[in-house]
């Protein structure tokens, strides 16, 4: 298995820099204002490098620990037809510093996934030093007039809103892996039927975990008067699930929701979450934006392993309610800055997030940001601490 | 519904043969010069320059449209933003997003916006055939612009009219009506934008302006400048080329006929 990620690994490194620097003749192209190529290559490659620095910060007169990581993301799109689509990506990422030498368990929470099929692992491992590199989308997708069809690692991505998404059944992420844009996919298979130019129905079957059920679900998405809805029913490993959605507008604000309501089974009882958020932006580029989450039965798991474990739509949070606000700016077209923070009402818990993201070049950016977890004691942020992250990114 | 496409079809195809522009009401002078820009369909590949005091960005696009309310848009440069792209029907707008493999609706705060970080705002780029529909348009007078003898036409927005700007003023030229210049004024009717139509030439069998630039009034050294590379006015997209299905994914032969 490592053979073959490490031979992968070469041989995408080459190719993508053959494209890089056919793109790089594009790109100036581009400046000279000749004509940019209308087609779409048969074979693309494309992805990022980005290096991350972690300083992990307990308290102020703690130990503090400092992390790097470099982490490479390369995309492989064929088309040999028409229709026709094998999508390929891979994640690879070189974490050195000391988490790697120190904690214990840092290899299995790096690592650590809910798919059927592990295409990942360890391919380099010494004291301070951890190379792992994972497929995460490996797909085929044929689409024949209005009929799709993807079977594969892919992401179903039936969520609506920013932060919590009660109807991503397949694949739920977790806000606080901000390094993680692309967000996890499932083993599955997916067949879509499109309706109209804004309606659809899908069915969509996925694999469990090893020993887990699985997850089967439909879809149905319209727009009625301005407002994408969608209805989803579906069963989510061994209880049914039930769920709507929406995209609308409320005045000139945003206004999206999602709810889903999991039937009991085992020791879990059934469990309501329901999500609403509000954006809105001011025309000087001021952006806010407010969601609240509320879970019936929220699960009652430690904070540590609530953090380190990857979440599910029916585990989006462990409190019964949490509100998440955040204040956006756009200092200059290139300079943004943001403030995310979520609010945790039963344990007072609250995690604060301030960022700025600099536009360095047309493909290289500078992000530094802040992660700071708090709250009384016992809660689910309370003991963390906070991290701070720069991290340069170069896509190409 | 079937009514207004046949409006908006009987304005754009039997007018340009039947009327002369002078016996063209200021509104209907603005769908015509519109209707030359643009084609009851089109397919258009662009770049764009976002200009400041201090820096540069250049971007590229390809860009579909049809019966002004129909709008594809889909980035091609720079990597970092490419496969973005953007949908119109009518007055709604999507975003897809291929990094988090998601369509995101555009809010009605979110179209007066920057358009990807230029001074063209979400509604200008998605929203342009709103200069038909929600305005109202007055006959000032003729003015030369580049040495063009040209109609000023200034357009109100109608009452609770979904737009941003407080008053347009626009300049048509008399001999080919060809839009040269635009005024986008606040509600208190001070200047915010100049957009500038240049080098009009034949381009995809039509003479259209495949220079667009818009500079902002209060702010020196900085505009953004569009240039239309290629234009073919025969694409006849059917109208569900407009949809989530052509938005989510870009087929290697992107239906151009």
């Amino acid at each position: 298995m490592n053979r073959v990620l490490w031979s992968v690994w070469v041989m995408a490194s080459l190719i993508s820099l053959t494209v890089q620097a056919q793109t790089d003749s594009l790109a100036m192209d581009t400046t000279a204002r000749t004509p940019p190529k209308a087609k779409t290559p048969v074979f693309a490659v494309s992805g990022y490098v980005k290096y991350l620095n972690t300083i992990s910060i307990p308290g102020l007169s703690d130990e503090w620990t400092f992390d790097n990581q470099v982490h490479n993301r390369l995309k492989l799109r064929y088309q040999p037809i028409a229709g026709l689509t094998v999508s390929i990506a891979m994640r690879n990422r070189l974490f050195f510093g000391q988490s790697v030498s120190r904690n214990p368990l840092f290899v299995a929470q790096t690592t650590r996934t809910l798919d059927y099929v592990n295409l990942g692992g360890v391919l380099f491992r010494e004291q301070s030093v951890l190379l792992h590199s994972v497929f995460d989308r490996a797909n085929v997708d044929f689409q024949h007039g209005h009929w799709q069809v993807t079977v594969g690692k892919q992401r179903v991505n039936w969520g609506k809103s920013y932060v919590w998404n009660p109807n991503d059944i397949f694949n739920a992420y977790s806000f606080f892996d901000f390094d993680y844009e692309e967000r996890p996919g499932t083993d599955a298979g997916l067949i879509r039927r499109y309706l109209g130019t804004q309606s659809s129905i899908e069915v969509v079957g996925s694999l469990g975990k090893r020993g887990g059920r699985g997850t089967v679900a439909a879809l149905y998405k319209f727009n009625r008067q301005g407002t994408d809805g969608q209805v989803l029913i579906g069963k989510m490993d061994s209880s049914w699930v039930v769920g709507a959605g929406w995209a609308g507008q409320l005045r000139d604000a945003g206004l999206k929701g999602e709810v889903s309501y999991f039937g009991p089974s085992g020791n879990s009882p059934g469990t309501f979450v329901g999500d609403v958020s509000v954006d809105y932006t001011m025309p000087n580029t001021l952006t806010f934006r407010l969601e609240g989450l509320v879970n019936s039965h929220p699960l009652r798991a430690d904070a540590l392993a609530f953090l380190t474990q990857p979440v599910t739509a029916r585990t989006l949070i462990n409190n019964s309610v949490s509100v998440f606000g955040a204040v956006g700016y756009e200092i200059t077209p290139l300079v943004v800055a943001n403030l995310n923070s979520i609010w945790n009402i039963d344990d007072r818990s609250y995690y604060l997030n301030p960022s700025v993201t600099i536009n360095l070049k047309d493909n290289t950016e500078l992000l530094v940001t802040a992660q700071v977890l708090s709250g009384r004691t016992g809660s689910l942020f309370s003991g963390i601490g906070s991290f701070v992250f720069t991290r340069l990114k170069w896509s190409f | 519904m079937r009514y207004t496409l046949l409006t908006v079809w009987l304005v754009g195809s039997l007018f340009p043969v039947t009327l002369p522009a002078q016996s063209l009401s200021p509104s209907q002078l603005v769908a015509r010069a519109y209707d030359n820009q643009n084609g009851a369909a089109s397919m258009t590949t662009v770049s764009m320059q976002v200009i400041r005091p201090t820096w540069t960005r250049a971007m590229s696009f390809t860009s579909w449209s049809k019966n002004r309310d129909l709008g594809l848009m889909r980035i091609t440069a720079p990597a970092k933003d490419k496969g973005v792209a953007f949908l119109k029907i009518k007055s709604e707008g999507w975003n897809w997003l291929p990094t988090i493999e998601r369509v995101v609706k555009i809010s009605p705060a979110q179209m007066a916006q920057s358009w990807m970080g230029s001074d063209f705002t979400n509604e200008d780029v998605l929203k342009e055939a709103s200069i038909i529909n929600d305005y109202t348009h007055t006959l000032l007078g003729e003015e030369p612009v580049d040495g063009v003898v040209c109609y000023r036409i200034e357009a109100i927005p109608k009452p609770n009219a979904p737009v941003v700007w407080g008053k347009v003023l626009l300049w048509i030229g008399k001999a080919d009506i060809i839009q040269r210049k635009a005024e986008y004024r606040d509600e208190d009717g001070a200047l915010v934008n100049t957009l500038f139509y240049r080098n009009v030439r034949p381009l995809g069998g039509r003479t259209i302006p495949t220079t667009w630039e818009m500079v902002p009034a209060r702010k020196t050294g900085q505009k953004s400048v569009v240039t239309i590379h290629s234009a073919d006015f025969s694409a006849r997209q059917p109208d569900s080329f407009f949809s989530q299905q052509t938005l989510r994914v870009s087929q290697k032969h992107e239906p151009t006929s």
